[in-house]
């Protein structure tokens, strides 16, 4: 996307070019939800390569559904997201089910989710609590881990995870309780709790 | 209110979802155990530092929104997992023509992919490299299987002759043997078309060495000819030089009419053969013309 390519603010408009093969439409939807697209993957996958070609999944996906997008339904942003959550979910347990996809390396890759504005001290702080968190996230067991993501990182509603899960709005209740509960100890005995 | 129904109605409690009475009894559990304090301070904690991780989303690594668009643009909508499941079909030469075209693009534009493609086959180019090329066997090397594994040496000269012979029969299995095999059964077969058989191949052999030695015989035979009757004039001239002087005593010995040829008896006829010209340069340059083909499908790698 050229740096003076004035930005497309309907969302109609924005798919509407996109369907029509403005690449410089494309690439702001791109540059607008790669960044949310990718955290949510690496939520999920644990592993900074697998959030990577999982995001460029999504897109892909997104890119060849654009035709199902109505601006009379909602946003772009919830579009997306959701289309983007179902993908990132079914590979989440798809991933679950062969176990040996499951591996994590949080704790010794090269973390990304690290922002670039703050001080340098800061920086380091945050960079090492999230890494902390995430860690202590992937530890749980997964039916947990996707209702305490999709809850307290996504910030969705009941409603939207009994959607998105297909599964009692009880159940999903009773998974994020528990994944709370769980985590907190997970984290108490990290020794991060006292921290937070 | 017990520790269980507490710990149950810890989220609903937190997060105010919960009815004035119900919310009544969570507090006072809250006060009279510390263990279950412990736990909802924890919790309380915990979900606030999730909702900041939510809060604060890191940056995506970089060219991640190049590859993403990279593989969404019209006509080049191939991810890099759908590249990978196409790779093996294209290195089988069976990818269909506008699955191909996708395939194209899609390594045009991404150089992650580029990479793993130049990187498979350099590995094939390799591997058929270390195919061809085989390491010579060291010669004792047999002797040091026999004696880790039955504990003795052959050291009979059979034994080593044994061993040699197999090493031999070893390097005749070697690509080079091969060739050399190849060109000999040639040979061969030019023979056979063109005598019948290498029997025939001697006797015509046979012959052209008779007609040869008779020729030779005859050239001898005509050489020695001239040769006498070289000498023979020679000597008559000498014969009679001596006769003409016994019989009238001093006479001028420029009378005597020279002989024809050499002084010391040659004969005029026999002159050296003169040497054919040898044609140095019909011995042919060996030329290896032994190309690999590397399928290299270099491309001007963009920079990102």
């Amino acid at each position: 996307m050229g740096a003076n390519a004035a930005l497309i603010k309907s969302d109609g408009e924005l798919v509407r070019r996109c369907r029509a093969g403005d690449s410089a439409a494309w690439e702001q939807v791109v540059h607008e939800y790669s960044r949310r697209v990718f955290n949510l993957a690496y939520r999920f996958t644990g592993r900074h390569e697998s959030a990577e070609d999982l995001t460029q999944e999504v897109f892909v996906r997104v890119y060849r559904s654009l035709d199902q997008y109505d601006p009379q339904a909602g946003d772009l942003a919830n579009w997306l997201m959701r289309l983007a959550r179902n993908l990132v979910i079914d590979d989440y347990r798809r991933r679950c089910r062969t176990p040996t996809d499951m591996g994590d390396d949080i704790g010794d890759h090269e973390y990304h989710l690290e922002s670039r504005h703050d001080a340098p001290d800061r920086g380091v702080e945050r960079f090492e609590r999230a890494k902390q968190v995430h860690a202590a996230i992937s530890k749980l067991q997964p039916d947990l881990r996707e209702c305490v993501i999709l809850r307290d990182i996504e910030e969705l509603t009941y409603q939207e995870i009994v959607d998105i899960l297909k599964i009692p709005i009880g159940t999903v209740k009773s998974r994020i309780n528990r994944g709370r509960i769980e985590l907190a100890k997970i984290l108490r005995r990290m020794k991060v709790v006292e921290t937070l | 209110m017990n520790c269980v129904k507490f710990q149950d109605s810890l989220s609903d409690y937190i997060e105010g979802a919960l009815d004035p009475r119900a919310r009544a009894e969570c507090a006072a559990h809250r006060l009279i155990c510390g263990e279950c304090r412990e736990l909802y301070n924890d919790v309380r904690v915990t979900v606030q530092a999730l909702n900041a991780l939510g809060d604060a989303d890191g940056d995506e690594p970089e060219g991640l929104r190049d590859r993403i668009i990279a593989s969404t643009t019209t006509g080049e909508m191939l991810s890099c997992g759908e590249f990978d499941k196409l790779l093996e079909r294209y290195f089988d030469g069976v990818i269909l023509a506008p699955t191909f075209q996708t395939f194209q693009s899609h390594f045009e534009n991404c150089f992650k992919c580029r990479r793993l493609l130049n990187g498979i086959e350099e590995a094939i180019g390799m591997l058929q490299e270390a195919k061809e090329t085989e390491v010579e066997v060291p010669g004792s090397l047999h002797d040091r299987i026999v004696a880790a594994t039955v504990g003795r040496v052959s050291s009979s000269w059979i034994g080593r002759a044994q061993s040699a012979l197999v090493n031999f029969g070893r390097r005749l299995m070697s690509p080079q043997m091969a060739v050399a095999a190849m060109i000999i059964a040639l040979i061969s077969l030019l023979v056979i078309s063109r005598f019948g058989s290498v029997g025939n191949l001697t006797t015509s052999a046979e012959h052209k060495v008779e007609s040869l030695v008779t020729q030779g015989h005859q050239k001898i035979n005509s050489t020695g000819a001239m040769a006498r009757y070289g000498f023979q004039r020679v000597s008559y001239g000498v014969n009679s030089f001596l006769f003409s002087g016994a019989a009238h005593g001093d006479s001028a010995p420029n009378s005597s009419s020279k002989p024809n040829g050499d002084p010391n008896g040659e004969p005029n006829g026999a002159r050296p053969t003169p040497q054919p010209k040898r044609n140095s340069d019909l011995a042919p340059e060996s030329t290896d013309s032994t190309k690999r083909d590397k399928h290299r499908t270099r491309q001007n790698q963009s920079g990102r």
